[in-house]
């Protein structure tokens, strides 16, 4: 028998035959029992590296993790979402960039494509203490594990409290403002993994020399207001503009970007868009930092620089001393403390300046979620490794060392959370951070979470150009106007893209 | 030893039967993936074009609704404009250095011409996310190489100039990022043009006492006129898709929204906000506007060269 093609080619269809066949009927090896999926490099290392053989060895479970970088995880997860129930690839856990979350909450509620926590949350990581002499919060609600009773602390002593069926669980233990953003109409779909409350960070050996110190003797902060700081600031410039220090600015200060004015708003508790959609844009409150923002950046008053893209050019900048301040999200400390070892001592921490005595002296800049895909086989066993990798001890100690503080307040309290940091001059940075991260804002996460965002930056660079050809006499009134307009577009975008089926 | 009639006539079926059978069977691999991954995603994208959805499975009709938003949105305009401006100001300055170069390299007289071809040639292996990457840090405040130099040459302008922020400055940043990636790339096609201009006709020229600029006029131009073309609609179809630059550049949509480009409006569309439907209806209308404007171009072309 011959083949009408020739040889090679009957060869290759045969070949590709059994090939195809072969591989069909070969099964994959099997996979691990949990997977988790996460976005960040450091949480990759730690929950691969450290956290993975104590949970394998504590749970008798095998557990992949996979680093998925967060615009392929953009585009995963999606695409995730869309599968069938029965989809065999589903990993059961999967970390979210905050910023990214929204986006996952278009559908209905029902339909959203992680499963609801709140049972969960409400029915483990129950508190417990084992001697009524255990310290507590006044409110807190406890079992002794002696008696199995409920107890409640009064702010001096636990007592009794028969009217109280069960402890506080992690819905209670959890950081009210952080449990936001993972949420939509009243069901939790995430849980945080931080609550990156930030500081000011400034160089206080170049303050200092200008004769403008940001903290006394005691450490505490000179600086109560934005406006107290920018007159200070300027005064600081003015020092090294004489010493011929042209490109020396006060603060880093993005006119590109418009993430320090985002965390300014957050400061006087306005989120762009809140959970009910209703646009905060424009707001007297946004109109006015909107306004003192472009005259930090732009015109005589300005105290501020564009740092360079990227974390080891900005931090250069700092160590240069191009800009001598920055907002500083706890996250960010210990990659300050690997990338420029050199400005160690010479650094000092304090709360964010404030608009009105009503502000925060901080807001949360950036962080993660962990939710489970509504897919997964094993909700139960996710939800174990979801508390296994949020709140065992072990994972609470990794947190520490990198300077993050986990969103569970009690756990701030400790003792190793009180110790002096020599990179900031022997200043208890954890303790700061731990202050301000009990005064930090809920977040709300929408799908028009990043189109609010590009509109403020929209209004941002108007008020900027403003500022350069006219000063900033009428700035504020103007921005208004810009805001009540990108409000009115906002609204039409969210009326647009809003998901509500016919049946709604 | 000879066949029987019946194996005979067995062989003949089977012979018969690859011969009709073979062609399809070949074909059957790339039709199925094709149908699977490009016609199926296509019509896909067409019926959900006409829909609001949430991600793919949850989706009700909106009939033309989408498109008339689109319409109406002035960020898709601005996006637009963009994108016309950045192909109106990268093509022309592209063919034309190019060409330059192509011809500077073309000429014998040049040395090591193959080194130098590869050099400029060597820009467009990196990849648009490299370029980006490696554009912001060359023009980063202070610490940029571009603008270290204009800060010792130009003292009054000084090393601050931010180019990711200043709305004025974002399409030239994106149009020297593009340029320098893609003369080389350009230049290669103008070389192989070049080249094919038959010999005789210079020789004919310079009889004829033509000088270099007629020669350049009356025969070059003429000769690679077909690659002019070609250029200049891959250029253009190119400049329609350009997403990853100026994405990676501004890390967003760039000042006053001046780096928008058609297809990042699709892409926060779908992927930003989950609104697959949205996306549709903009993929649809951009591959409308391509199709337009390479239609209007092949017409133009042939009208100049009756």
């Amino acid at each position: 028998m011959s083949f009408s093609l020739g040889k090679p080619i009957l060869l290759m269809a045969l070949f590709s035959v059994f090939g195809g066949a072969w591989l069909s009927m070969n099964r994959p090896a099997p996979g691990k029992d949990l997977s988790v999926w996460v976005f960040a490099d450091s949480h990759f290392r730690e929950y691969d590296r450290r956290l993975r053989p104590i949970f394998e060895r504590d749970s008798k479970k095998t557990l992949q993790v996979d680093l998925i970088p967060s615009r392929a995880m953009d585009m995963r997860l999606p695409v995730l979402f869309m599968a069938p129930a029965d989809a065999k690839e589903v990993p059961d856990a999967i970390e979210v960039e905050i910023a990214s979350f929204g986006r996952y909450l278009r559908p209905r509620v029902n339909e959203v494509g992680f499963l609801p926590l709140n049972d969960y949350l409400s029915n483990t990581g129950f508190r417990e203490i084992t001697s009524l002499n255990a310290p507590g919060r006044t409110g807190w609600n406890a079992r002794l594990i002696g008696d199995g009773k409920i107890y409640t602390f009064d702010g001096a002593r636990w007592r009794v409290n028969p009217r109280r069926a069960r402890p506080d669980a992690w819905i209670d233990r959890i950081l009210p403002s952080r449990l936001t953003a993972g949420s939509k109409d009243g069901v939790i779909f995430a849980v945080p993994h931080d609550v990156h409350p930030v500081a000011l960070a400034f160089r206080d050996d170049l303050f200092r020399e200008a004769g403008v110190p940001l903290i006394d003797e005691h450490d505490r902060s000179t600086v109560s207001s934005w406006p107290e700081f920018q007159r200070k600031a300027l005064r600081f410039q003015a020092y090294w503009r004489e010493h011929g220090y042209a490109t020396r600015h006060a603060m880093e200060l993005p006119e590109s970007g418009a993430d320090v004015l985002s965390v300014m708003l957050l400061q006087r508790h306005i989120n762009l868009v809140d959970a009910d959609y209703r646009i905060h844009l424009n707001d007297p409150k946004v109109a006015q930092t909107l306004a003192f923002y472009a005259q930090l950046v732009a015109g005589d008053s300005r105290i501020g620089a564009e740092a360079a893209p990227g974390t080891a050019m900005e931090f250069k900048d700092l160590a240069d001393g191009n800009f001598c301040a920055m907002q500083m999200p706890d996250w960010n400390v210990d990659l300050l403390r690997r990338f420029v070892p050199e400005l160690a001592g010479k650094l000092r921490l304090i709360p964010l300046p404030r608009f009105d005595p009503s502000d925060a002296p901080t807001a949360s800049y950036g962080g993660t979620l962990i939710g489970i895909p509504r897919g997964t086989r094993h909700p139960d066993a996710a939800w174990n490794l979801i508390q296994f990798l949020y709140f065992d001890p072990a994972s609470l100690a990794d947190r520490k060392n990198l300077g993050i503080l986990p969103p569970l307040p009690e756990e701030w309290d400790n003792a190793e959370y009180q110790q002096p940091d020599p990179f900031f001059g022997g200043q208890k940075t954890l303790q700061i951070y731990a202050q301000l991260a009990r005064a930090v804002a809920p977040v709300y996460t929408t799908p028009v979470n990043v189109m609010a965002l590009l509109t403020l930056r929209y209004a941002q660079s108007l008020a900027v150009q403003y500022v350069r050809e006219n000063g900033s006499r009428g700035l504020e009134a103007q921005c208004q106007l810009w805001l009540n307009a990108a409000a009115v577009d906002l609204r039409r975008r969210i009326d647009h893209s809003r998901f509500e089926g016919p049946d709604r | 030893m000879t066949e029987k009639p019946d194996n005979v006539r067995i062989n003949r079926w089977l012979w018969a039967a690859q011969v009709r059978c073979a062609p399809y069977l070949f074909v059957f691999p790339f039709a199925a993936a094709f149908v699977c991954f490009m016609l199926y995603p296509l019509a896909r994208s067409l019926t959900m074009s006409f829909q609001r959805t949430s991600g793919a499975s949850h989706a009700y009709s909106v009939g033309l609704g989408n498109y008339r938003y689109l319409l109406h949105d002035r960020l898709f305009w601005l996006a637009c404009g963009n994108t016309i401006l950045f192909a109106a100001l990268f093509l022309p300055i592209q063919l034309v250095l190019s060409l330059g170069l192509a011809l500077v390299l073309n000429d014998r007289r040049v040395r090591f011409r193959n080194v130098f071809r590869f050099a400029f040639f060597s820009t467009y292996l990196v990849g648009q996310v490299f370029l980006a990457v490696l554009s912001y840090l060359i023009l980063a405040p202070r610490q940029g190489l571009l603008n270290r130099f204009i800060g010792a040459i130009f003292p009054w302008i000084g090393a601050e100039t931010n180019w990711r922020a200043t709305p004025s400055l974002a399409m030239p940043a994106i149009v020297l990022a593009s340029l320098w990636v893609s003369i080389g790339y350009a230049m290669i096609y103008w070389l192989a043009a070049l080249q094919s201009v038959d010999r005789e006709l210079y020789e004919a020229a310079e009889i004829d006492g033509a000088g270099a600029f007629s020669q350049f006029r009356h025969v070059t131009l003429p000769g690679i006129r077909p690659m002019m073309i070609f250029l200049l609609l891959v250029g253009i179809i190119a400049s329609f898709q350009l997403f990853e630059l100026p994405y990676v550049f501004f890390q967003g949509p760039g000042p006053r929204f001046r780096g928008l480009t058609i297809v990042e409006y699709l892409y926060e569309q779908g992927v930003g906000a989950g609104d697959l439907g949205f996306a549709s209806a903009v993929g649809w209308t951009l591959l409308a506007m391509i199709l337009a404007v390479t239609l209007i171009q092949i017409r133009l072309m042939r009208a100049t060269e009756k």
